[in-house]
């Protein structure tokens, strides 16, 4: 393997899989276990603050068929019935690409506020979903704090990504 | 073999462009949505597999989960540690009551234990099976919405049993519900699938404890007649499964008719360790289902959700 094949390797693997991986990482803290009461336990929606920030910044990073993979993952880790997240995350991802005009060059504000829209839309389904699926056993209401709190905890998930999308950029640029 | 950067081409064609390229842009996201509701619909249906495929993953991370879990939990008590400075010193004075009434109590149950041991041989009493403990750290807690179990690192391995009750110092929390080879699922009686046969202390009155996924679990099938009041302890009654009687699980905290709650005595929000614990009820049922028979001719195996 050349210098030149090396390090294409080495920039195609940061660009494909860091994104993937991030989510990965915000999947699996989901799980940790804390003392948070257990009724503000955010679930799926932590690493869907990653897709969605994934899908507005490098959306060949994150494919539909990615997205689907990290659903399914966040379903497994969040004892859920699967599919259950990767059905949301679908439609998450979807939306954003529809979006993505809009989104792109608007200030965080406008991102903050476009992701609690999302969030509460997401969170519903999720709900309605289970509802449906696991004879309601879940509360709406007492749902909403892990909505909330997924919504307060994004400007600081938002920030960590965004710097490391500027060293992901780094690798962005092509090699001489 | 292709170059690297062909591999990576080929594989991004198979990954995302040959899916977009047969079925269009909206024909993909068709059928993964689709896809979803048939592996939900799958995973309800069929929820052992579900389960199996759960245990093997957490298998899997389960190095990764405790290596994450350490820093968060120093995290967490680091906090604590912080925010509980200034009520030390009353902390101490509490304690240090508690210590002398634990003392007095430790003395009187001694007396009791041999009491009990002397009556228990005058009137020839079956001995209990001995019970089979395992202690060991949780490593990941279900998101809260929709389910209420845990993940600890035990299983086969360190020879947890599949009909073990996971308890803390402070009583009952749950019972497990799939051991895998390093790690176990352990369902809290909080989740709304749980349902523990309980009976108040003092007046005697049987129930069924049913969780609601919601931080106090309901007690359910009360006598019509049962006076319940606020503060009386409830215990596991050992009438059914897999739970020995007389376990500790909470005390009533409201009561309405036809609605009363309990607060378990564990803290479900901080479960640094637990134990599971192996009372040989599981054993005994079996042999007692064989012995008499099951009238619905199944094998008398609780599928695990709900189960008592």
């Amino acid at each position: 393997m050349t210098d030149s094949s090396v390090g294409s390797f080495v920039r195609g693997l940061i660009l494909d899989f860091v994104p993937f991986l991030t989510v990965v990482l915000l999947i699996l803290m989901t799980a940790i276990p804390t003392t948070l009461p257990r009724e503000a336990h955010i679930g799926g929606l932590w690493p869907m603050i990653g897709v969605a920030y994934w899908s507005l910044i490098r959306p060949s990073s994150m494919s539909i068929m990615t997205v689907f993979v990290l659903g399914l993952l966040t379903d497994i880790i969040s004892f859920v019935p699967f599919g259950l997240h990767a059905f949301v995350f679908i439609l998450v991802q979807h939306t954003i690409d529809n979006q993505r005009r809009f989104f792109l060059g608007q200030g965080f504000w406008v991102l903050w506020v476009g992701y609690a829209l999302l969030a509460l839309v997401a969170y519903t389904i999720l709900f309605g979903l289970s509802y449906l699926f696991m004879q309601g056993s879940a509360s709406y209401v007492s749902g909403l704090t892990g909505a909330a709190l997924s919504w307060a905890c994004m400007p600081l998930v938002h920030l960590i990504l965004n710097q490391l999308n500027h060293v992901i950029d780094l690798f962005d640029e092509p090699i001489a | 073999m292709l170059p690297p950067r062909h591999r990576r081409a080929a594989f991004k064609a198979f990954w995302s462009y040959w899916p977009r390229r047969l079925l269009g842009e909206r024909g993909v996201l068709i059928v993964l949505l689709a896809l979803c509701v048939i592996v939900m619909l799958a995973s309800v249906i069929a929820p052992r597999f579900t389960q199996r495929v759960r245990a093997a993953t957490f298998d899997q991370l389960d190095v990764t989960l405790s290596m994450l879990a350490t820093p968060a939990k120093k995290f967490s008590m680091m906090v604590e540690h912080m925010t509980g400075l200034s009520n030390m010193s009353n902390d101490l004075e509490i304690l240090r009551q508690e210590n002398d009434k634990l003392r007095q109590w430790y003395d009187r149950a001694r007396q009791l234990e041999a009491e009990n041991r002397s009556l228990r041989s005058l009137v020839n009493l079956a001995e209990m099976p001995q019970s089979n403990a395992v202690t060991t750290r949780v490593i990941a807690e279900s998101g809260g919405m929709f389910d209420q179990s845990i993940i600890v690192d035990a299983g086969e391995k360190k020879k947890v049993s599949p009909d073990s009750i996971a308890m803390t110092g402070n009583g009952v929390i749950g019972r497990t519900m799939m051991v895998s080879k390093s790690s176990t699922l352990v369902l809290l009686l909080t989740d709304a699938t749980s349902r523990i046969p309980v009976v108040i202390e003092n007046s005697r009155h049987r129930g069924m404890l049913a969780g609601d996924n919601s931080p106090r679990p309901k007690l359910n099938y009360l006598p019509n007649d049962a006076s319940v009041s606020v503060g009386e302890r409830v215990l596991t009654s050992g009438d059914a499964g897999l739970y020995a009687p007389g376990l500790p699980v909470g005390v009533v905290v409201s009561v309405h008719p036809g609605n009363v709650r309990i607060q378990p005595f564990a803290d479900l929000r901080r479960l640094d360790f637990v134990q599971l614990i192996d009372f040989g009820r599981g054993a005994l049922l079996k042999e007692a289902q064989q012995s008499f028979g099951n009238p619905d001719g199944s094998s008398g195996k609780t599928s695990g959700q709900g189960a008592p």
